[in-house]
């Protein structure tokens, strides 16, 4: 009974979080920039050019991510209230099913966080690409990755990595010869991290993203981007041991439960961090106005 | 401490970019042994070709200004600041000048001048290659 009940409360605060909590913390962001800094005011931020009313695109898009993340949270809800009516017990299921049916459901809840994360991306390329100052400035001071974040904490990631490595191939030691997806795990997991570096890189040496952007706000963005990925390679390395250990001592019923507490830490770890650290009263919205 | 480029300018951009840094060192903003940023991250901040970043670095590096440690990335120099104060080009400008006279006075003219300034100039060329 454990189980189904923690089973129940990870799934509804998985629905609760990524389709409901923080949606409505990106719209009310949006929604204060919006009616504090209007396109006739702040025109740069608006791409005046492209669109005929670009606060009335900004909305439309406001309204499609709602009405995505309420279409799948009622789906998640309706799903958990036709298990709780037909009785599922997810302890008298194979664990694979219910792993393969909580990641299939954070996939679904992540489709309109990606479709967003694709249209600011969109929005700030046809910034850079209206940009017609002939002005631009810039910082005569080194990025470097430890002025962002503690060394503590990258050296914590990567001995982490290593030790799920280690951990890994000591505990599949005598399965040998491997199956493919042994080569898969590693190969997936270390990609995940090499991806990770990249994308800190990125940021720190990379072009700006936003033309715009003041330098202050430029750092903090660099700093909650590199903090979200340095914890998010330690959560998902211990998480990866942590799975590790529940199949040597047999502990598999519980692995939908952990899987699902993991999607949302790292959900509150990468859009948390992100949402925490740039707070959006704080940004310097005067660079966007008319020169 | 920022930097500022205009893209418009008739001063080439390079140009402006060693003037600013030396400009930014004589009013103590850079310090001897401040690290500069690297040449990719200018040149992705200003939105311009790392060649032009690269050649920038390398005048101010000749003029003493700044100095490359490796791969420990690019610093400013010790003695930045008197380094910054010579202005390469007004100094080049009094050598002719002296040498210009020298030859008015020994009777060549100014087409012969031109004409010899020029050969030097190929002929130094030449050696360098």
């Amino acid at each position: 009974m454990m189980i189904e009940l923690l089973f129940y409360a990870v799934f509804l605060s998985q629905i609760f979080l990524l389709s409901i909590y923080y949606p409505k913390k990106i719209i009310e962001r949006n929604l204060y920039v919006l009616n504090t800094y209007p396109a006739a005011k702040y025109p740069k931020l608006y791409l005046n050019s492209y669109f005929a009313d670009p606060e009335k695109a900004i909305k439309r898009g406001l309204r499609r991510f709602a009405v995505m993340n309420g279409i799948i949270a009622i789906f998640g809800l309706g799903i958990l209230a036709s298990m709780a009516v037909s009785g599922y017990l997810p302890s008298t299921i194979k664990e694979n099913e219910n792993l393969i049916f909580v990641m299939f459901f954070f996939a679904l809840q992540m489709v309109p966080h990606l479709l967003s994360e694709l249209s600011t991306w969109r929005w700030y390329k046809l910034m850079r690409e209206a940009r017609a100052e002939t002005i631009r400035t810039a910082d005569l001071k080194p990025r470097l990755l430890f002025d962002f974040i503690s060394p503590v904490y990258v050296a914590l990631a990567v001995s982490l990595y290593v030790g799920w490595l280690v951990f890994y191939i000591y505990i599949h030691r005598e399965a040998t010869p491997w199956a493919w997806n042994q080569y898969v795990s590693i190969f997936t997991i270390t990609a995940v991290n090499l991806l990770f570096v990249f994308t800190v890189f990125r940021f720190l040496r990379g072009q700006k993203i936003d033309p715009y952007q003041a330098s202050q706000d430029r750092q903090k963005h660099i700093g909650a981007v590199i903090k979200s990925h340095v914890y998010g390679s330690i959560g998902m390395s211990l998480f990866l041991i942590l799975m590790e250990l529940v199949n040597v001592y047999h502990l598999d019923k519980f692995e939908p439960v952990f899987l699902g507490g993991f999607l949302q830490v790292m959900a509150v770890v990468g859009l948390g961090t992100m949402l925490r650290s740039i707070n959006v009263k704080d940004i310097d919205f005067s660079v966007y106005k008319e020169a | 401490m920022q930097i500022t480029i205009d893209i418009d300018d008739h001063i080439p951009l390079f140009a402006q970019l060693v003037a600013q840094i030396k400009q930014a060192v004589l009013g103590g903003s850079l310090s001897p042994a401040d690290a500069m940023p690297s040449i990719r991250q200018l040149a992705n901040d200003l939105d311009l070709n790392n060649k032009t970043v690269a050649k920038a670095y390398r005048l101010l590096e000749r003029d003493g200004v700044i100095e490359a440690k490796g791969y420990r990335g690019s610093f400013v120099h010790p003695n930045a600041k008197v380094n910054s104060a010579i202005d390469l080009n007004e100094w080049a400008l009094a050598k002719l000048g002296t040498i210009t006279n020298e030859l008015r006075d020994g009777g060549v003219t100014d087409s012969e001048i031109r004409n010899a300034f020029v050969k030097a100039m190929n002929n130094q060329n030449t050696r360098d290659k």
